[in-house]
């Protein structure tokens, strides 16, 4: 699994100019983009997407292009095969679990789905234990069992890659440890490589293993959090040091 | 008749509907203000111009008749444009105001789970809008159905073809028949209740949003 990614995008809006200029390349199981809110990070994570178009530059994942500017290419969101996980899930209030499960196969005059659809969505409800949710609406669940449906969700399409926006920002503290230690074991068991934006050192520390750098528009750099000094012998991550490259990162800390 | 034009409003309506709240261009405010103007303007005034339009001698009306022999004044068909129109705006601007409340997030993770643009529309924005565009179909319905003026203009008032409820009970007063005019404002009443009664229970909601 490898991603690459270079885009460039120009925003204007009022009196205010952005300038969005990011390039990088990672290959881990969970690379982790750190920035401040306003950032640009979310805006990369739709650019992947293809929900917004960048004016320059290329895109690739597993080699294979998803946007190049200079030949033109521009896939569109739906076949990108893309999970996409946004900040406060985007579950269709007006489906029930299992139907939001299985919408990426659903055809557009029924919702019932094939034999082997079905069966599939029926084994992501036991993967992620909300098998006893299915018919209740997004309303009417709590905020870790939604996050559960968003990924079964971006799942069953079978991505080649899990876009995570802050993932858990909209979860109280505790649920978020839990929620880590699940998306760990998600990653494991699908074997999916997840690109995940946050603001929130807690998820660098538990979860990166590339950590990339963002600020204001630009990466200010790629550090490898899988070996020393960010990870003890026995891989746990040391938070010392990796508090102080975030805040290195954010001009708070100069060494 | 009133349901006819009530089919055409609602088309007409959301389409417009849809493509105001999706897209940006030049001359958009504009363009809404003329087409919610029939609500406002007064029937007679609406009935006027379609008239002026749609009669022999209107660029739409001697075009249509020159082409297709096609005379709309003083014809069914003409009283249905008539309360389509002045149904129309009730539609839009319901229609319109459900579409941009339907949060942008849903279509795009709909885009991103492999939706074209259209099974989009038709699963996830029509749906989630639905409920407003009812409304204002509902509202257009009884509009239609009372429509007065601009029928009155248009199609005048030949009893059976282009007379409408609220013509025939104007029509009734004025030849002293109390007890059709009775019968008929009990219907009409009876009817626009009915209208009300069954969109509120349409409209109840299923499921909460967010």
């Amino acid at each position: 699994m490898r991603i690459d990614i270079d885009v460039h995008q120009f925003f204007r809006s009022g009196g205010h100019e952005f300038k969005l200029g990011i390039k990088f390349n990672c290959d881990e199981d969970i690379t982790v983009l750190f920035g401040q809110s306003g950032s640009g990070k979310s805006l990369l994570l739709k650019t992947i997407a293809g929900l917004q178009v960048p004016k320059s530059g290329k895109i690739l994942i597993n080699s294979r292009i998803l946007f190049d500017s200079s030949r033109d290419i521009n896939v569109p969101s739906r076949h990108r095969n893309v999970g996409y996980l946004f900040q406060d899930y985007a579950l269709f209030p007006h489906l029930s679990v299992a139907e939001n499960i299985g919408f990426s196969r659903r055809s557009l005059f029924s919702k019932a789905l094939g034999k082997g659809d079905f069966d599939r969505v029926q084994e992501l409800l036991n993967v992620f234990q909300i098998e006893d949710l299915k018919n209740k609406y997004p309303a009417d669940i709590s905020g870790g069992q939604r996050q559960r449906v968003g990924l079964a969700r971006a799942l069953l399409q079978e991505p080649e890659i899990l876009l995570l926006d802050e993932p858990f920002s909209a979860l109280d503290p505790l649920l978020r440890i839990t929620m880590r230690q699940e998306l760990k074991k998600i990653q494991r068991i699908f074997e999916i490589p997840i690109l995940l934006i946050t603001h929130d050192p807690q998820d660098v520390a538990e979860l990166g293993q590339r950590l990339v750098l963002i600020k204001q528009g630009s990466v200010t750099g790629s550090v490898d959090l899988s070996k020393e000094p960010f990870r003890d012998s026995s891989g746990r991550p040391v938070r010392p040091e990796i508090k102080k490259i975030l805040l290195s990162a954010a001009g708070v800390l100069n060494e | 008749m009133a349901g006819l034009a009530t089919v055409i409003a609602t088309i007409l309506g959301v389409f417009m509907a849809w493509c105001a709240a999706k897209y940006d261009f030049w001359g958009k405010e504009i363009l809404d203000a003329v087409l919610t103007l029939p609500v406002v303007l007064p029937p007679t005034v609406l009935g006027y111009y379609l008239l002026v339009l749609l009669g022999r001698r209107g660029p739409i009306g001697a075009w249509l008749e020159a082409h297709f022999d096609i005379n709309l004044i003083f014809t069914w068909q003409g009283a249905v444009i008539a309360a389509s129109i002045v149904a129309f705006p009730l539609v839009y601007k319901s229609s319109r105001s459900s579409f941009e409340g339907v949060s942008r997030q849903f279509e795009d993770a709909s885009r991103v789970l492999g939706k074209t643009e259209l099974q989009v529309f038709c699963m996830i924005t029509l749906p989630l809008a639905f409920r407003g565009i009812l409304a204002g179909a509902m509202l257009a319905f009884a509009r239609a159905l009372g429509e007065f003026g601009a029928t009155l203009m248009v199609a005048g008032s030949l009893p059976g073809r282009t007379q409408t409820l609220s013509i025939a009970v104007y029509e009734a007063v004025q030849a002293g028949h109390d007890q059709i005019a009775n019968f008929l404002v009990i219907v009409t009443s009876i009817v626009c209740i009915a209208v009300l009664l069954a969109s509120n229970y349409f409209l109840r909601p299923k499921y909460r949003l967010g």
